[in-house]
């Protein structure tokens, strides 16, 4: 069976998992971690740095290191959020040619995809060093409220990092998976999933049989522990100001230190009730003379400076389950995902508004890829162990007359699904129509997303109203929305499936593959130089290490002379080699340095 | 020794077993008497094997064997990791195997399936159609919320495209997603007690007025015949011979409807008004009640919608049988009573009695039959006017409740229909009439109709803005962009702010 690893896209940590010999686990990377940054930078020299490297030289490259790309990926350059994050981010963002965002750094433009690939392939990477094997096949997961745009998008970082993603599923359902799996659990859940940039709520009953159905859930996009993070910034910005007249904002590498401390300080504030942000030399003043920054945060002043983020995802999770049409009593577990849901003010407010003590068993960064890892192996297993039923997180339909959206698909509808309304022509004589397909919850068409358009022509000429299309929305399994048209009158029918609106065309996402699989390339080689340079050494050492045996032993002949001439060769050749960074060459040369090592201890152990 | 008798577990939901047919068929027939030779007999399973299912069901805890120790703590919950004995898959419900109703060839195509997956999507496939929510989830109505639950996760487990995830399934794939919607349907208006409840309620409603509006198409019908038959009667009561067999009259027979059969598109000469009218008309029944599509196949059968909406069903069809018969014994033994006076009468006590038990029904169709007879006497024309708009309006409620249901189930062309009626039930009913055209031009129907009611709406009540704006909405989706003007400037005068009337004002201009 092919192995599918689990890919949890983190909006400041991402992880992988794994299913092994029946049982989930999570990979932790060469550094011991089993979370890795989800950041990437490029040095001065043009070298790529993805995860903690990146995280660790941030504070000297804030310019040239992108973190929360997440919170870009799929989105519009003129839509609010880019426009926040453009004048909050100290790397710079840039409007891309078909209005999606790119990233500046050293002079090079990238996609968001192509930062998120980057981290991506990483993830892999870390993946096939544990396995032992290449891998292909992924399942990523995205914040449930994730549109499709922002699904599509992730898909493409996934193509371009070399890996199909077979699936991609919500990290709330995969938390449920994780906790639920091979448990023979009968219940109704709530999921409450408090990451670095998203908010999720799902609801999920599950089966002792394995059958797992979302039946609602809800979120904000644009709320997570960053902006916990920013609360503190902002405080410790306003108190430095009030003290010393100066904007710390206005310093980028100042505002970086901030941003780490401040993370920092809201991590520690977890365990303790107070702690200390300590920041010596963080700016200069006018006179030249260098300033600290030094304050202390108590927990509640904290929790008195976030406590309406924490009431906003309550009010989010009031909204989930209304629609679910489910009382609070009905939900038989809560499980907490993410790290800020190790905050004691998310712990109490969810405790007591499901009025229960949320399920510890579950551990909050790692869940996500485990149960990304678990869906992976269910979809390629033979006889499948369990199954998923999802639904669609958004509304989705078509313009109509005077700007309005007209709903096909209600949100928190299971998928697969279809449905298919009637419409007709407004206009005398018109022969075609234009389907406008578009996802979201206004009733107005213009505040929802577009997702893609397309044309009926050849209607016959009729006055206006005669003429009938039908419309058919379907979402198949795999969450792929396609629509037809139909002109119910001669049955002609167009329809398009909509993909790739993440702001890249095929061509350009062709040309992403390319180069980073380059990059791979180029990686795997020094992978490679590595091992073959160690191998190569160690030849070299047990060689040498024989020498005075072996001369004395065939010192006598002019056999053994030349044998030794001979060896001395191979192993300067090697050292040369090795020195070179010639991996083909060298790779040769190890066969030469293993059979004259062999050589020698067989002289040697001959006579001993 | 003892004859071995196997007995069943009570309180066991036997719905939510995994079983096959063949279990199922075998613990059909366990009653606590039936020994292991007779149920061997009744089935026509050797001993052996029947033994083996017998164990299976044990364990399963549906059954208890005075002879064997297998035995099963908790019931019901459906064990999966246990092999069935019988090589089939599990199955959900021990329901009897549906005749085949596909055509075996579509087994032959090509898909990495074995034969037994094939024939269960095929044969759940083309037998959606006019199943209730709880036939389609094969449990009883009576079960309870995990019962339900669970039988929906057992279908699921099977028909949801990922169980065969990254295999070729050519068409089978469509064939399972559809099956999977539907099941998804049904366990969406079963799952919640609340929507199961007005799924319940609706049932019962369709069912009642199912009833009512079939009887009293037939007493019209009845009435029609008697009334024929009488006629000549009573005029050749010289005659001592009344004739024999009476024909009933033509017109109560259906209408020849022109069939829409389909045509070559390219030589489609462009459609009269009377093939738009069946054809909307067809598009209409076709659409009743669901918006499923029926599928590609069989392209030749009717095309009836896929639908959980029944018009009619067994039990309804059974009371509305009994009903008729009372009805046609009361007619037949008035037409026996002797002298028209005295049969007149007769009518006219009948009615009275009926009206007074509440039958009013009973009422009408006695007075039906008084008028037969005295087709110019007033006051039984104005009192069976009166009766008939009394049931007219009492299934108006009814039909006013199922139109809510299927109005929030997004069920437009059912909720039309049945907007459709109250609306006829009671004439000065604007918010009937409003709903009715609403429905119309959300469902895509007849848009003459939909412009005859919400003219009804907006004459009843020509102040209230949305109705002016229904108006002006159903006139430009009928392209008459003149008239949508007319009534929107009329809008704007009542409401000037409206967003949503200037945009339309602008579309229509």
């Amino acid at each position: 069976m092919e192995t599918v690893i689990g890919i949890d896209l983190g909006t400041t940590n991402s992880c992988v998992g794994v299913v092994e010999g029946g049982q989930p686990v999570v990979i932790a990377n060469r550094g011991g971690y089993k979370t890795t940054p989800s950041m990437v930078a490029i040095t001065e020299a043009g070298k790529r740095l993805v995860g903690h490297i990146a995280k660790r030289q941030a504070v000297t490259n804030a310019e040239h290191t992108v973190f929360a790309a997440k919170r870009l990926i799929g989105r519009k350059w003129d839509s609010q959020q880019v426009q926040n994050a453009a004048s909050n981010c100290p790397y710079s963002i840039v409007k891309g040619p078909h209005n999606d965002v790119r990233i500046q750094l050293r002079g090079k433009m990238y996609s968001v995809p192509e930062v998120s690939a980057m981290i991506l392939q990483e993830m892999k990477m870390i993946a096939e060093d544990y396995l032992g094997h290449a891998v292909e096949k992924a399942v990523v997961t995205v914040p449930a409220y994730f549109n499709d745009g922002q699904r599509q998008a992730t898909k493409d970082a996934g193509r371009i990092a070399g890996l199909d993603v077979i699936r991609i599923i919500n990290e709330p359902t995969a938390a449920a998976l994780a906790y639920g799996f091979g448990k023979q659990i009968d219940k109704t859940v709530a999921v409450y999933d408090l990451g670095g940039g998203t908010f999720d709520i799902s609801i999920l009953e599950i089966s002792g049989t394995g059958v797992f159905k979302v039946v609602s859930t809800a979120g904000d996009t644009f709320l997570g522990g960053e902006d916990f993070d920013l609360r503190i910034i902002q405080w410790l910005v306003d108190s430095f100001k009030d003290e010393h007249g100066i904007d710390l904002r206005e310093d980028r590498m100042a505002l970086q230190r901030l941003k780490d401390a401040s993370e920092k300080a809201k991590c520690e504030l977890s365990s303790v009730e107070q702690t200390e942000v300590n920041l010596p030399f963080i700016i200069s003043n006018a006179r030249n003379e260098a300033l600290h920054l030094q304050r202390v945060l108590g927990r509640p002043q904290l929790e008195e400076l976030t406590r309406d983020l924490v009431e906003r995802t309550i009010q989010t999770c009031e909204q989930t389950l209304e629609e679910a049409g489910l009382d609070k009593d009905e939900i038989e577990d809560v499980i907490l995902v993410g790290g800020m849901t190790r905050m004691p003010l998310v712990q109490h407010a969810v405790e007591s508004f499901f009025e229960r003590e949320p399920n510890k068993g579950v551990h909050p960064d790692e869940v996500v890829a485990l149960g990304a890892a678990i869906q992976g192996m269910a979809l390629t297993q033979e006889a499948s162990e369990m199954i998923l039923l999802d639904v669609t997180p958004h509304t989705l339909g078509i313009m109509v007359v005077g700007g309005y959206f007209e709903e096909l698909i209600p949100l928190n509808t299971t998928v697969p699904t279809s449905r298919s309304k009637v419409f007709t022509t407004v206009r005398e004589n018109q022969t075609a129509v234009k389907i406008l397909v578009m996802q979201g919850e206004s009733h107005r068409a213009d505040e929802n997303e577009l997702l893609g358009e397309f044309i009926l022509t050849g209607l016959r000429r009729a006055p206006a109203g005669q003429v009938e299309v039908e419309v058919t929305f379907e979402i198949n399994a795999d969450g792929i929305v396609s629509v037809h048209a139909k002109d119910l009158e001669t049955g002609q029918q167009q329809s398009i499936t909509v993909t790739a609106t993440s702001g890249l065309t095929v061509d350009e996402i062709q040309n992403m593959v390319t180069e980073a699989k380059d990059f791979a390339v180029a990686r795997r080689v020094s992978d490679e130089v590595e091992g073959a340079t160690q191998e190569a050494e160690k030849l070299i050492a047990q060689i040498e290490q024989l020498f005075p045996d072996v001369e004395q032993v065939v010192a006598g002949s002019d056999f053994g002379r030349d044998a030794i001439e001979k060896a001395r060769g191979v192993v300067a050749k090697a050292r040369a080699l090795i020195k070179a960074g010639k991996i083909d060459e060298l790779s040769e040369q190890i066969d030469a340095l293993a059979r004259t090592q062999r050589m020698f201890k067989g002289v040697v152990g001959k006579v001993s | 020794m003892a004859p071995r008798v196997p007995s069943l577990v009570s309180g066991v939901n036997v719905y939510a077993l995994p079983l096959s047919t063949k279990e199922g068929f075998v613990l059909s027939r366990v009653d606590g008497s039936a020994s292991v030779e007779d149920i061997s007999i009744m089935v026509g399973v050797k001993q052996d094997e029947l033994l083996a299912i017998l164990e299976r069901l044990a364990e399963l805890g549906a059954v208890k064997l005075s002879w064997s120790t297998v035995q099963r703590s908790v019931a019901g919950s459906g064990n999966a990791a246990r092999p069935p004995v019988t090589p089939a898959k599990p199955k959900p419900a021990a329901v009897p195997e549906p005749p085949v109703r596909y055509d075996p060839r579509e087994l032959d195509e090509v898909a990495a399936i074995s034969l037994e997956v094939k024939k269960r999507i095929l044969g759940a496939y083309y037998s959606l159609e006019g199943k209730d929510y709880y036939q389609l989830l094969g449990v009883a109505r009576d079960v309870d919320k995990k019962a339900i639950r669970s039988a929906y996760f057992e279908l699921s487990r099977f028909f949801h495209p990922d169980s065969q995830f990254g295999k070729e399934l050519g068409s089978f794939k469509p064939k399972m997603e559809s099956v999977f919607k539907r099941l998804t349907e049904a366990y969406d208006a079963l799952g919640r007690a609340p929507r199961r409840k007005e799924y319940d309620d609706y049932l019962a409603a369709t069912e009642r007025t199912s009833v009512l509006q079939q009887t009293l198409d037939q007493v019209q019908h009845d009435t029609e015949m008697l009334r024929h038959s009488q006629a000549p009667a009573a005029a050749a009561s010289v005659q001592s011979e009344p004739p024999a067999g009476p024909e009933p009259r033509r017109a109560v027979m259906p209408p020849p409807l022109a069939e829409t059969t389909p045509v070559q598109i390219s030589m489609r000469p462009p459609p009269s008004a009377e093939e738009r009218k069946a054809y909307a008309r067809d598009r209409l029944r076709r659409q009743l009640g669901g918006d499923s599509k029926p599928a590609s196949w069989p392209p030749t059968a009717e095309q009836r919608p896929v639908s959980s909406f029944p018009v009619s069903n067994e039990s309804s069809k059974d009371r509305r049988d009994s009903a008729i018969k009372g009805l046609r014994q009361s007619l037949r033994a008035s037409g026996h009573a002797t002298g028209g006076s005295d049969r007149l009468l007769a009518h006219l006590k009948q009615a009275k009695d009926a009206e007074s038990a509440g039958d009013l029904l009973g009422a009408a169709g006695a007075l039906q039959s008084a008028l037969a007879l005295e087709p110019e006497r007033k006051e039984i024309q104005e009192q069976y006017e009166r009766v008939s708009k009394a049931v007219t309006r009492s299934l108006a409620d009814n039909y006013e409740k199922q139109a809510r249901y299927e109005e929030k189930m997004g069920k437009w062309a059912a909720a039309a229909l049945s907007w459709e009626r109250v609306a006829e039930g009671r004439p000065e009913d604007e918010y009937a009439a409003h709903s009715a055209a609403e429905a119309l031009l959300k469902a895509g129907g007849d848009l003459h109709k939909a412009q005859r009611y919400a003219q009804r709406a907006a004459d009843l009540q020509p102040s209230r803005v949305t109705n002016v704006v229904l108006l002006a909405r159903v006139y430009l989706a009928a392209g008459l962009r003149l008239n949508a003007r007319r009534e929107l400037e009329k809008a704007v005068k009542l409401d000037p702010h409206d967003e949503m009337i200037s945009n339309l004002l602008h579309e229509a201009r």
